[in-house]
């Protein structure tokens, strides 16, 4: 069988306040006209209960190699907000920090890694529902 | 006169008894997996033999014979590795049986536009279109010609062009949602296009997608199980079910075992089962006799190894 093309496994937390430019940068990274729809509910917080939307996702090499270049808009969104996805581009920090309000912070792992696993060392647990069961 | 079992060797000249059980493993997984291609038609009649209403949903990426597994939304990239994410998968409970020709003459002859019942040519972008889908329904295409400029198959000749496939090195095909009636051949800048096949056929099912990448399921094999991995993030693969009614009946099996839930109402967008390991999800507008159920235990279990 062939080797699949996705090698890694990406795990991305951005602060609540962020997301609109977050999913301008998923646009242009991602591979579908519909990942301006990536980062919606910000269903997970920080030890100070800062909120986040999260994302996870395997990932081609390509994504690594081209997160940290000038962005272009790519051919299933010619017309990505390229401003607000390099203002989103500006505050990704990859494999460094934990989840931050005034970062987006990236787990870029083995394809094999576990979601959760990420989540956990982000520093992030998920906003337990008040609604009554 | 007793059956022999099908998958026993026994020891001989040259065969040690290593090489002899690897052989029984494989022969019997090749069993297996014969008798369970056998299987799925015989539980597609039972289970939708009389127009019963609902969806199958296999996570491997042939089954009856055919790809039911793609990378992407639009049909276009199929899984084929261990770890490919899943932007769609087919349901197979129609059995997968395309419908007629929608363009049986093989041209462009009934195509508004058309420069020739072979080729499109064009001083700007744009190109020929038709007429011949019905909105929500699903179907396939497959293309073969060539361009000199960008080439692209698209829905609606005007509006909101949604792109179903670019066709690179000759040939293009997809599996799409109609959300337009009309499907466009565009040509991305002045040229000339020859297309030397072009079919359109329905394909009935309530398939499943997702169209953002990183909602994707992953496709997981072991060379023998088939599975979909979700990440129990964001991970869903969505369905528009009909409405099955209030004594529908959901089954689906993940790494504990086989559910089976009875009266269950459903109907519109349904997210299939989001498990760690979903081995296979059966939807029925009804509930399940007894001897289907044992059916259904049966094959769900054989899915996950059991």
């Amino acid at each position: 069988m062939k080797q699949t093309e996705y090698i890694h496994r990406v795990t991305i937390a951005v602060p609540e306040t962020h997301t609109d430019d977050a999913n301008q940068l998923a646009l242009v990274l991602g591979e579908s006209a519909s990942d301006d729809q990536t980062f919606t509910t910000a269903n997970w917080q920080d030890a100070d209960g800062n909120l986040y939307s999260v994302c996870s996702t395997v990932a081609k090499p390509i994504f690594a190699q081209t997160a940290g270049k000038p962005l272009q808009a790519p051919a299933h969104a010619p017309e990505a907000d390229l401003v607000a996805a390099t203002r989103a581009q500006a505050l990704v920090s990859i494999n460094d920090q934990p989840a931050g309000p005034n970062r987006i912070a990236v787990i870029l792992g083995d394809r094999l890694e576990s979601a959760m696993d990420h989540i956990a060392s982000l520093g992030l647990t998920a906003v337990v529902s008040e609604e009554p069961l | 006169m007793p059956r022999r079992s099908p998958y026993v060797t026994r020891p001989g000249w040259g065969r040690s008894a290593a090489s002899v059980r690897k052989r029984e493993r494989d022969r019997r997984r090749r069993w297996l997996a014969g008798n369970q291609a056998d299987v799925l038609p015989a539980l597609i009649a039972s289970l939708y033999g009389n127009g019963e209403q609902g969806a199958m949903y296999i996570p491997e990426p042939q089954a009856l014979g055919q790809q039911v597994l793609y990378q992407d939304a639009a049909g276009t990239v199929p899984v084929m590795s261990d770890g490919d994410p899943v932007g769609l998968i087919l349901d197979v409970s129609q059995g997968l049986e395309r419908g007629p020709e929608l363009n049986p003459s093989d041209n462009l002859s009934e195509w508004i536009n058309s420069s020739s019942p072979t080729t499109l040519t064009t001083d700007s972008t744009g190109g020929a279109y038709r007429t011949m889908l019905t909105v929500g329904k699903w179907y396939y295409l497959r293309c073969t010609g060539s361009a000199s400029v960008n080439f692209s198959i698209n829905t609606s000749p005007a509006g909101n062009i949604t792109t179903r496939t670019q066709i690179r090195g000759g040939f293009g095909e997809c599996v799409f949602q109609a959300d337009m009636e009309s499907v466009y051949l565009r040509l991305q800048g002045a040229g000339s296009a020859t297309i030397t096949s072009l079919s359109i056929r329905e394909l009935p099912g309530n398939h499943a997608s997702q169209s953002s990448s990183a909602a994707r399921p992953v496709y997981r094999t072991d060379g023998t199980l088939h599975w979909l991995e979700h990440d129990l993030v964001d991970d869903a693969l969505v369905a528009e079910l009909p409405d099955l009614g209030t004594n529908a009946t959901l089954a689906y099996a993940n790494a504990s075992g086989v559910t089976i839930l009875t009266g269950r109402t459903i109907s519109g967008d349904t997210t299939l089962p989001q498990e760690a390991e979903m081995y296979g999800a059966i939807y029925l507008d009804r509930p399940l006799t007894d001897s289907e159920t044992t059916q259904v235990t049966g094959y769900l279990n054989k899915r996950r190894g059991a």
